[in-house]
């Protein structure tokens, strides 16, 4: 279809984010076409997380706009924006799974969404029979299907990982956000769950969007690539245009950033 | 609109206070050793305005006696009654009625506080009124209503039981149910005060990730907050229950057909041995309970 060429997933422009005296984000444009994959990548504090927040509509920035399949969520009511988070899952850098409850209500909760809260005790007490098949196919797909009805704080850091994703899958979302997901992941298993990332968004043609600190994984699995630092964009280029000076760039220290480091 | 503040940020790495001037650090030393001699000084005029030389503690010749009649009976509790008539129920059945009595006051109490407990325990709790939209005037009546539920929830625990018992005895006679209410209203305080104190504890990532994929506030906190206090909730409740039952076993003093009537009036009639049925009784309904209720909190908390 043509008209979804000039159709943006997700958008930024002229994006400014302050916190307090603050400025985390300054003048990121960004855009990201339905079905695109792309890696941030920059050191820590260089203002991916607030990024992610921005274009998944949980910060509202201080200047310049987010668009979320054109919709600004800034100009959008509660419920709306409700209605747009419904659509971008989201895999954060803490998980924020519900520790004591099963795995397989965690996932459930993934369509929490566009349920009320009778809805969502019936969906954790008395799940349907094709709901609980469908959370075991997920599962299978992320590779724990044997932990569907372990306490979700007993399993390892990586199987939570992998019970993150599946929530945001069961969501059924268009748009995949993912914060540092292979932060808490040794680095054996990085590549795998960066891997499964990948496949899922291709095989369901989602937009996805990952943070990485590792350039290596970032460069192994995504086409394109955007460079953040202390805010700022310094590149956005295919991957294979994206040079060694860049990555000087992107890492270099200086005076000034070791004194307002941890910004 | 206002950006929100930046809480995943927050939690990156904590900042450490820096270490104060030394002269204010000595001037807190003077302050800490103001407020301990000023509270040494308290206890000290408690005691002389009590008026209580401890010669009063000893007892005199006839309490001697009533002190030594009675634990003389400590290991021969009665199982029947020292005096007894025609037509009374058995004393055994008479006890069990007295612990029967005791555990439906108990629970009836419980019930209504817990019920009332949870929900202003919830809305006691500032995950509850925070980050929360909507025009000027809207907020600033949340925050009354949140201020209010606070202070209800302080007042409620404010009196005991038992002078609500007297109030309510006073204003409704003598009645099971306003012996529960009694019961109940200071409980239910309490509840709400520690449920509030341990929702706003949880670690909120949970439910902020349930915002984020769409999910409305009421599920948000039903889901993302509640099931990590759950576990503590249950046995806080659990050890109040136990304490609901000692608690209706004393408004028995009040005429209520608990163990604590059984107990005074076996006590006024000096027969020792059925005083000490009661007493065991009693006890025995307590360790029970906390038997079965330590079985029902493991199975939460693993």
């Amino acid at each position: 279809m043509d008209h979804t060429d000039d159709h943006l997933a997700l958008e930024a422009r002229a994006l400014g984010v302050t916190f307090g005296s603050k400025t985390v984000l300054r003048g990121v444009d960004l855009a990201v076409r339905p079905g695109e994959q792309l890696a941030l990548v920059g050191p820590s504090g260089s203002g991916k997380t607030t990024l992610l927040r921005a274009l998944g509509g949980a910060l509202h920035p201080t200047v310049g706009s987010v668009a979320i399949d054109g919709r600004d969520p800034a100009s959008l009511d509660q419920r709306q924006l409700r209605a747009v988070r419904r659509s971008i899952g989201f895999v954060h850098q803490h998980l924020g799974l519900v520790p004591l409850l099963r795995v397989n209500h965690n996932v459930a909760l993934g369509r929490l969404g566009e349920r009320s809260l009778v809805g969502g005790l019936r969906s954790v007490f008395a799940p349907s029979r094709s709901e609980v098949h469908e959370i075991h196919r997920l599962l299978e797909r992320v590779g724990i299907e044997e932990k569907l009805f372990e306490r979700t704080d007993t399993l390892s850091g990586g199987q939570q990982q992998r019970v993150a994703i599946a929530r945001a899958l069961h969501q059924r979302p268009r748009i995949l956000l993912a914060d540092e997901p292979v932060a808490s992941v040794d680095p054996a298993r990085a590549r795998a769950v960066i891997d499964l990332l990948t496949e899922l968004a291709r095989e369901e043609g989602l937009t996805l969007v990952v943070s990485i600190h590792s350039l290596e994984l970032a460069r192994a699995s995504f086409d394109r690539l955007v460079g953040l630092r202390a805010g700022e964009v310094v590149f956005d280029r295919p991957t294979a245009a994206v040079d060694t000076r860049d990555f000087e760039r992107l890492y270099q220290l200086d005076d000034t950033e070791l004194l307002s480091d941890g910004a | 609109m206002a950006p929100e503040p930046p809480r995943s940020e927050a939690h990156g790495r904590p900042r450490r206070a820096p270490l104060p001037p030394s002269s204010s650090l000595v001037r807190n030393v003077g302050r800490r050793l103001l407020v301990t001699v000023g509270l040494a000084l308290l206890a000290l005029l408690a005691f002389t305005q009590l008026d209580t030389p401890l010669s009063g503690l000893v007892p005199g010749e006839s309490g001697w006696r009533i002190a030594r009649a009675f634990f003389a009976q400590a290991l021969s509790p009665a199982l029947d009654y020292e005096d007894p008539s025609p037509g009374y129920r058995p004393f055994l059945v008479k006890v069990a009625l007295g612990v029967w009595h005791t555990i439906l006051l108990a629970a009836g109490g419980m019930t209504l506080a817990i019920a009332v407990g949870s929900v202003l325990g919830l809305m006691g709790a500032s995950a509850f009124w925070e980050d929360r939209e909507g025009p000027r005037a809207l907020r600033s009546l949340r925050l009354v209503l949140f201020a209010s539920v606070r202070v209800a929830i302080a007042l409620m625990r404010s009196v005991h039981e038992l002078l609500w018992a007297v109030v309510f005895l006073a204003a409704f006679g003598l009645t099971p149910f306003s012996a529960a209410l009694a019961l109940s209203i200071p409980y239910a305080g309490t509840l709400a005060k520690v449920f509030s104190e341990m929702l706003d504890e949880e670690p909120r990532q949970p439910a902020l990730a349930l915002r984020q994929l769409g999910a409305s506030r009421r599920c948000e906190l039903v889901f993302g907050l509640v099931p990590g206090v759950l576990p503590n909730a249950v046995a806080y409740t659990f050890y109040r229950f136990e304490c609901a039952l000692r608690s209706a076993a004393v408004m028995g003093f009040f005429g209520l057909p608990t163990l604590g009537l059984d107990l005074k009036l076996a006590w006024f009639d000096l027969h020792y041995a059925e005083v000490w049925t009661y007493l065991y009784a009693l006890a025995l309904m307590v360790v029970v309970f906390e038997l079965w209720s330590a079985g029902l909190r493991r199975r939460f908390v693993v």
